[in-house]
């Protein structure tokens, strides 16, 4: 569990600190504040940058994650994931991103990096020695002007062990491999619903445990004549294409399966909710405008049950949203359970002289919570 | 939920209709919201609520959700009060947060922050010299037509025939409340000496108060 949070160089938070993180953590500000960005930091974060992260992370803001070879050269085009850094280009100097906690040296860096070919003696089986060139990734800073340059990446560290993503390699057979330390186990909620099939396959992995129990008890939270769930194959898709699955919901007093689907967003963001959390065991779980779907009176429970899985579980909760109603709901509960740590943080702008418009959080610990939720004060 | 980031943090529900109805008057570009702790979140309308709550309230500032703060606090009197022990408490209070009080006050205190947040505003009642409280600044600020009536109210206050109830630094508030029981509308707040017109507004001290918010809430500032 991180305990504070320092993000720098990583898009519009050029050197932002968080000096208290809780067990459950909400994140406000205005539009385009950089809220979702604290998400996707964690993600990058827990994920130790990971290539295929990183690609689909580019992929979700239609940004370039390759090299594209047929581009003729003189027609300007960004390079891969520059615009992961602070101002969308790579830095002169050698800044890398840094994702990790307050003066821990355990940080994740990326660097971006040259290939560059060094001389190394070899010596064959005969005793002969050698000359060769291999390549190697430096700094911008360490570069000179005389070494040839053989290409660009990435360069990832995480505590002394680090990993190189190469922008020439594009094929996707042995990039997959390289990583660095075992990732965190990370569960993120986008604003937009997720797929059918993976709900499905999640509820898979815990039909019939424990847990499954607890995905029922959630789904009554909004519905409370619901009884039971079930995931099972789209009879209604042309036997062509692949198989869906969808979910299917027993309600009291209905003597016929009805259509999670129809039953409103609101279920279908819980069930999200719960099976996402699981995986998430040990790690982070992020969930993007906690509000969607979601009507007020029932958010206040939803925060008790987060509350209580996330302690359970040992997972670190972080969630943004816009609406007043969820910030009173987190309140409440972040009050009400003492035992368990809940911190709301405010992104926005600085209006000081020495770092005007940098992006800057405030921190809300329980009490001063308590103070701005019977207050008029601008907490959003 | 309203939004608001210009408050005016005052210890109780007297003094914020008070000042509601000076800042009506004053016709400012910006609108303020006049508070006691508790309108906010604190836990006590006192003097000692409003010292709790100043930080979480300054905090704000940075990403300007807070705009512009002063505080009108009492002075009360010596030995838990008093002008320099009030003064004081909140220099302490407001240090750590960059704040440090301005050599050039204008009308009341003002605090100027070291990173350019607009300049957090202080008023010990009633001049930021004396020992004292609301009453006294009104005391001070009686319109020369009220004087006499006024002073007939100090003097039948001063001559009841029985031993009097109040404690002794509570006397300027017996007056005043004597003399606003013998207005058009006996039984409301001091605000009403505002609505009557009951106060003089050319006086120093209605300018000084006057000249001090108009600073501390010129929209210019901000």
């Amino acid at each position: 569990m991180l305990k504070s949070l320092v993000i720098k160089n990583f898009r519009s938070l050029a050197d932002f600190e968080v000096a208290k993180l809780g067990r459950v953590n909400l994140i406000v500000g205005k539009n385009n504040s950089g809220k979702s960005l604290v998400l996707e930091a964690l993600r990058i974060y827990a994920g130790n940058a990971h290539q295929e992260l990183l690609e689909k992370i580019a992929q979700e803001h239609d940004e370039r994650h390759f090299l594209d070879k047929n581009i003729k050269e003189g027609i300007e085009v960004s390079l891969p994931y520059e615009d992961l850094f602070t101002g969308r280009k790579f830095p002169k100097e050698e800044k890398p991103i840094v994702i990790g906690e307050l003066e821990n040296e355990d940080a994740l860096k990326i660097y971006h990096v040259y290939k560059v070919g060094k001389d190394f003696v070899a010596t064959d089986e005969e005793g002969n020695k050698e000359t060769i060139k291999r390549p190697v990734s430096i700094t911008s800073l360490e570069l000179t002007g005389h070494r040839l340059i053989i290409g660009e990446g990435l360069l990832i560290k995480k505590k002394g062990d680090s990993v190189n993503i190469d922008f020439n390699v594009i094929s996707p057979d042995f990039r997959r491999f390289a990583t660095i330390d075992n990732p965190l186990p990370c569960s993120f909620i986008p604003t937009h619903l997720i797929a059918m099939n993976e709900l499905a396959s999640d509820w898979d992995s815990i039909a019939l445990t424990e847990a499954e129990e607890t995905v029922k008890d959630a789904m009554k939270i909004i519905l409370p004549e619901f009884e039971n769930l079930i995931f099972v194959n789209d009879s209604t898709y042309g036997e062509s294409k692949a198989i869906r699955r969808i979910a299917k919901v027993k309600i009291k007093g209905l003597s016929r399966p009805v259509p999670l689907s129809s039953l409103g967003n609101g279920m279908l963001r819980i069930l999200q909710f719960v099976l996402k959390i699981f995986p998430a065991k040990g790690g982070f779980f992020l969930i993007d405008e906690f509000e969607n779907g979601l009507h007020y009176t029932v958010q206040e429970k939803i925060w008790e049950l987060l509350f209580e899985m996330a302690e359970k579980l040992d997972i670190q909760v972080f969630a943004t949203t816009h609406s007043w109603d969820c910030i009173e709901s987190f309140s409440k509960v972040a009050i009400d359970r003492k035992d368990i740590d809940g911190v709301l943080f405010r992104v926005g702008r600085s209006v000081r002289d020495s770092d005007r418009g940098r992006v800057i959080a405030t921190v809300f610990d329980e009490e001063a919570l308590y103070s701005i939720t019977q207050s008029d004060v601008e907490v959003r | 939920m309203a939004s608001q980031n210009r408050i005016l943090l005052v210890e109780g529900e007297t003094d914020r209709s008070f000042f509601c109805e000076l800042l009506n008057k004053l016709n400012l570009q910006v609108a303020v919201k006049v508070a006691p702790p508790r309108d906010l979140g604190g836990s006590h309308n006192t003097k000692e609520g409003v010292f709790n709550y100043l930080p979480t309230l300054l905090n704000q500032s940075p990403d300007g959700s807070l705009v512009n703060l002063a505080v009108v606090v009492d002075a009360d009197s010596e030995p838990n009060g008093g002008y320099q022990r009030t003064l004081e408490r909140v220099t302490r209070i407001v240090s750590p947060l960059r704040y440090s009080l301005s050599s050039d006050p204008i009308g009341g205190l003002i605090y100027k922050h070291e990173d350019g947040l607009a300049d957090f505003g202080l008023w010990i009642m009633p001049d930021n010299t004396q020992e004292g409280m609301l009453e006294d600044w009104l005391k001070q600020c009686v319109h020369p037509n009220e004087q006499a009536l006024f002073n007939h109210a100090v003097s039948v206050v001063g001559e009841l025939p029985f031993p009097p109830k109040f404690r002794e630094i509570h006397k300027t508030k017996a007056e005043v409340s004597t003399w606003m029981a013998w207005q058009k509308k006996p039984g409301h707040g001091l605000y009403r000496a505002i609505e009557d017109n009951l106060l003089d507004t050319d006086s120093l001290l209605y300018q000084k108060l006057i000249n001090w918010l108009r600073h501390i809430y010129s929209p210019d500032v901000a």
